[in-house]
């Protein structure tokens, strides 16, 4: 092995752990009994620092000016413009969540704060770009790790204990599901590189194994029936931190699945047999899901509804088995998580002064007192919602139209996907129903008492990071394409 | 150029957001403005004589989905632009004196345009769809934001739900033409004649029928409508009714003629239900907008008459029912938008001046408003098919058309025609003539502005009712080249 090319791939995530190390350090040291928001400020700059450095890198090596391997012989690293582009994303999207924990100082632990941050950052690059059975289950206990303790950070919040043992043990034992359908897996083909494993045959050990992984995967997706944990945490976890759950860590967590089910895409009679569960989970989080959703009158627990539901419209683009498919569900996961750590954001901006958990009616008049706030909350939840031109509705039509086109002799309504995409659809029509009650608050609805809701100062980082979002949401609805090209690798 | 003229509402409505709340107006009418000159100037050089596409633009979009960005004008839709670039600066001059939150009830309104007029010109599924699902949302605000009555927010609400549930039926149609065929090109897959199972011919026909309406899903409609503020009543009535014909000759004419020539009859019957409900309930409103709200749904129902036609056979006949059918859907479009749209204009500056609207609130306005009884009239005139006015010419076109070819449906339907002209006589009668009403006495009639606003449909509508041949040569190639 090279191991001087393997530094040089791995520069991006080096980068990260030193800024990791030299944040801690200097909140132990120097910053020992500073004020509260002097350690925040600098443990964000710090972190900030590291993750644009490797930012920095990662774009070097995407436009290829470095040279680089292609993959280590057993499929720890495979990096291609593909990969590449989904880590650099997880990187800026990790960015945008640094200046959002930094607005509420809920914790005293700081640099632990930001440095679990990272490593849930870090585990996310290297789930996306393993293609190795131990390397991403690895990959995805850091994240999972990082972010059970996340989840658990305001310690003076009893819920946000409740919800975070409930994420741990569920999370727990999903993830033994998970390791117990990897090591079927590799039991049954005998290897750990998934780009390897070519040739399955059906066989009822294989089908088991998928069905451990779709286990251990629909958890950290919230797919039901594993969802009972996402409102919960949704609800009580920090919002920046419920806003990486429900964006980072479901990019990583899709772009797993994907991958695992590679191998099956040239068996069919395997992938006959599980495409019935798949389409299952995905029936039953839409319905989960978006009937959940309409009786929320918190605002954050609503959006878990909707995750669960989301995760569910992915599952169409997956049972189509084409690279079509894929394309659609990354892409879709991509948009879907923009959307979603904006839509947080722009909570976490809002609440800050509530000193509890946000119920819908307490954004109304906010058009009033923030209107740029407001828009930027539109946009993100019109392109959830699927209205066009955002993102979000192409992310839908492609994906639908992944799913119809993967059995091109199916002759009627049952043969190919025509049912399951007719019934996403109307359940995204279902959706627009909560989507807009929420947008009724935030535009419509004045103040109860006059006193509508109010931000303290927004701040740079904050408000460049939502524009960009926002921003991003309505660029790849308009031009996708770009973006499609780098990810076709 | 199309693309300019789609995208200048747009651009006005982002320059709204960067300049001062008081000139967002303005900024709008500039806007629309710009687009109604951009449209006159094709509609002015568009080449009559020649036949297919003209001012197309064709550019790749997303090609892994099969997606060109493909815009083009011709026949089918040269008449609907014009009368919506037409319609566009109208509106925005009717609601000049709006002044709650302007600024988000100009861009919205511009938004609008621009679905309007992407929905009219685009050639591709894609983004086709695209702008006629972002009609809705400006659509939906506008209503919901700005209506009149308690009723608006449920009025806002069903008609998004019902013509989302169509749209969603269309677009599992177009995903199997595009798994057929590979393309999303509406001319492509017109040359390419694919066979499709009924089920899916219905679920695309679902879409239009929602938008158009035909009964019986059509009950969204008079509520929205009435709901409205009067301009996007105008532009509703005016423009966006005509989005679901528009559908039937760009889609359901040329991909599906097979398709058709099999369901004709049963088309055509639920138009004449269309007609006869629209004509007989309207007959039983008091309330004005919704009585125009039915007359509305039973005059565009005349259009899917028309559609109905082409699908039956007309061998063997001395006239070309086809064609007359054809040319008299298409002027009917705009014949329709246009009186339409005025009438709604007109009903909202009674409401605005006397708070009322109903039918019986009134009397002897023609003593006190001589002006706006005699546009009223006019407007109406034009609706009941008085002859010299554009109503006239178009609907003789369509029942020209449709009696050669199915002459017991069409004498069905002129029994709409005789309720029409009874419910909105008595709606004259009521509001202009018989004892003033004290109240009423002293309503202002129609100022400088108001008459300005007018001027233009009055003009048009009698222009193609004397001498229709300058609009209809628009379309005359159209129906020699499709058998």
């Amino acid at each position: 092995m090279d191991y001087q090319q393997l530094l040089l791939a791995l520069l991006p995530d080096l980068l990260v752990v030193i800024a990791l190390f030299i944040a801690l350090g200097v909140d132990y040291s120097r910053l020992r009994g500073s004020a509260l928001a002097k350690r925040y400020q600098v443990a964000c700059q710090i972190s900030a620092a590291g993750l644009i450095a490797g930012l920095a890198v990662l774009l070097l090596q995407i436009a290829g000016t470095m040279p680089l391997m292609k993959s280590t012989a057993d499929g720890q690293l495979v990096l291609n413009t593909g990969t590449l582009t989904l880590k650099a994303l997880l990187y800026a999207m990790g960015l945008g969540v640094l200046p959002l924990a930094k607005r509420d100082p809920i914790t005293p632990q700081v640099s632990e704060y930001f440095a679990l941050l990272l490593l849930a950052t870090l585990g996310m690059g290297f789930v996306v770009t393993s293609r190795n059975l131990l390397g991403a289950f690895v990959a995805l206990e850091l994240v999972s790790l990082s972010l059970y303790a996340m989840t658990v950070l305001n310690q003076a919040k009893r819920a946000s204990a409740e919800a975070a043992l409930k994420y741990l043990t569920f999370g727990a034992v999903s993830s033994g599901f998970l390791l117990f359908g990897l090591s079927y897996l590799y039991g049954a083909t005998g290897k750990l590189d998934l780009t390897q494993m070519t040739g399955l045959q059906h066989s009822p050990m294989l089908v088991l194994a998928y069905l451990l992984i779709f286990v251990g995967l629909g958890f950290k997706l919230a797919l039901a029936p594993f969802h009972l944990w996402a409102p919960d945490v949704y609800q009580n976890a920090p919002t920046p931190v419920a806003g990486w759950i429900g964006s980072g860590s479901k990019i990583a967590a899709a772009a797993l699945l994907l991958a695992l089910l590679q191998p099956v895409f040239d068996a069919p009679k395997l992938k006959a047999a599980l495409i019935p569960a798949l389409a299952a989970l995905a029936v039953l989080s839409m319905v989960v899901g978006n009937l959940g959703a309409l009786r929320q009158t918190n605002l954050k627990r609503l959006l878990a509804y909707s995750a669960i539901a989301n995760a569910g419209y992915l599952l169409v683009g997956v049972v189509a088995f084409s690279a079509a498919g894929n394309a659609s569900v990354i892409f879709y996961i991509v948009v879907y998580s923009l959307a979603s750590l904006g839509a947080f954001g722009v909570v976490a901006v809002l609440t800050d002064k509530l000193g509890r958990e946000a119920e819908i009616s307490d954004f109304n008049g906010c058009w009033n007192t923030s209107p740029g706030l407001a828009v930027a909350f539109l946009v993100f939840l019109l392109s959830m919602a699927g209205i066009p031109p955002l993102a979000g509705f192409l992310g839908k039509f492609y994906l639908f139209f992944a799913a119809i086109e993967a059995v091109p002799e199916a002759a009627t309504w049952v043969d190919g996907f025509y049912w399951l995409v007719a019934f996403a659809l109307i359940m995204s029509v279902v959706s627009l129903y909560y989507y807009l009650r929420v947008l009724k608050a935030f535009l419509v609805v004045p103040a109860d008492n006059g006193a509508a809701i109010a931000p303290s100062k927004i701040g740079w980082a904050t408000g460049i990071t939502l524009c960009s979002l926002a921003l991003a949401v309505m660029a790849l609805g308009l031009w996708p394409e770009p973006f499609l090209g780098l990810l076709k690798n | 150029m199309i693309t300019a003229l789609t995208l200048a509402p747009v651009v006005a409505a982002v320059l709204m957001l960067a300049l001062p709340e008081a000139r967002a107006r303005a900024v709008a009418l500039v806007g629309a403005l710009v687009s109604l000159a951009l449209a006159v100037w094709m509609l002015v050089q568009f080449d009559i004589t020649a036949a297919g596409l003209q001012f197309s633009e064709k550019v790749a979009w997303i090609p892994a989905l099969g997606v060109d960005y493909f815009v083009g004008l011709d026949g089918t839709n040269a008449l609907v632009l014009l009368l919506s670039a037409l319609l566009a600066p109208l509106a925005v001059a009717a609601s000049w004196q709006h002044t709650d939150r302007p600024r988000t009830y100009f861009a919205l309104l511009s938004l609008l345009f621009t679905g309007l007029f992407g929905t009219f010109t685009a050639l591709n599924f894609f983004h086709w769809f695209l702008y006629w699902e972002l009609v809705l949302v400006p659509s939906f605000f506008l209503i919901k934001l700005f209506g009149k009555g308690g009723e608006r927010h449920s009025a806002a609400l069903n008609f998004v739900l019902f013509t989302v549930l169509g749209s969603v039926a269309m677009l599992i149609g177009f995903l199997f033409l595009h798994q057929q065929t590979g393309t999303f090109d509406f001319i492509k897959l017109a040359e390419k004649g694919v066979p499709v199972s009924p089920l899916i011919f219905c679920a695309i026909l679902a879409g239009l029928w929602v938008k158009v309406p035909l009964a019986p899903l059509h009950i969204w409609q008079a509520p929205a409508y009435a709901a409205a503020p009067t301009p996007v009543a105008m532009l509703l009535t005016g423009v966006m009714s005509k989005m679901g014909v528009y559908g039937f000759l760009r889609i359901i004419v040329p991909i599906f003629p097979e398709q058709l020539k099999q369901h004709a009859g049963t088309l055509m019957a639920f138009a004449l239900l269309t007609i006869l409900w629209g004509a007989f309930v309207a007959l039983r409103q008091t309330d004005l907008k919704r009585l125009l709200a039915f007359s509305s749904l039973n005059h565009v129902a005349y259009c899917v008459l028309g559609v109905g036609a082409l699908g039956i056979t007309a061998d063997g006949l001395k006239v070309d029912a086809h064609a007359l059918a054809r040319q008299g859907v298409i002027l009917q479009l705009f014949a329709h938008g246009l009186a339409a749209a005025g009438l709604f204009y007109l009903v909202g500056l009674l409401e605005e001046r006397t708070g009322l609207r109903g039918r019986n609130d009134f009397g002897g306005l023609s003593a006190v408003t001589p002006r706006f009884a005699a546009v009223f009239f006019i407007l109406t005139f034009c609706s009941l098919g008085l002859p010299f006015m554009a109503g006239f010419a178009a609907e003789f076109l369509i029942f020209s058309g449709t009696f050669a070819v199915a002459p017991g449906v069409t004498v069905a339907a002129t029994l709409g025609l005789l309720a029409t002209a009874v419910f909105l006589l008595t709606m004259l009668q009521r509001v202009f003539t018989g004892p003033v009403n004290e109240q009423n006495k002293s309503m202002p009639d129609l100022t400088r502005n108001e008459i300005l606003i007018l001027t233009p449909i009055i003009i048009l509508v009698f222009w193609a009712g004397i001498y229709p041949a300058t609009w209809l040569e628009f379309s005359q190639k159209l129906t020699q080249l499709i058998p």
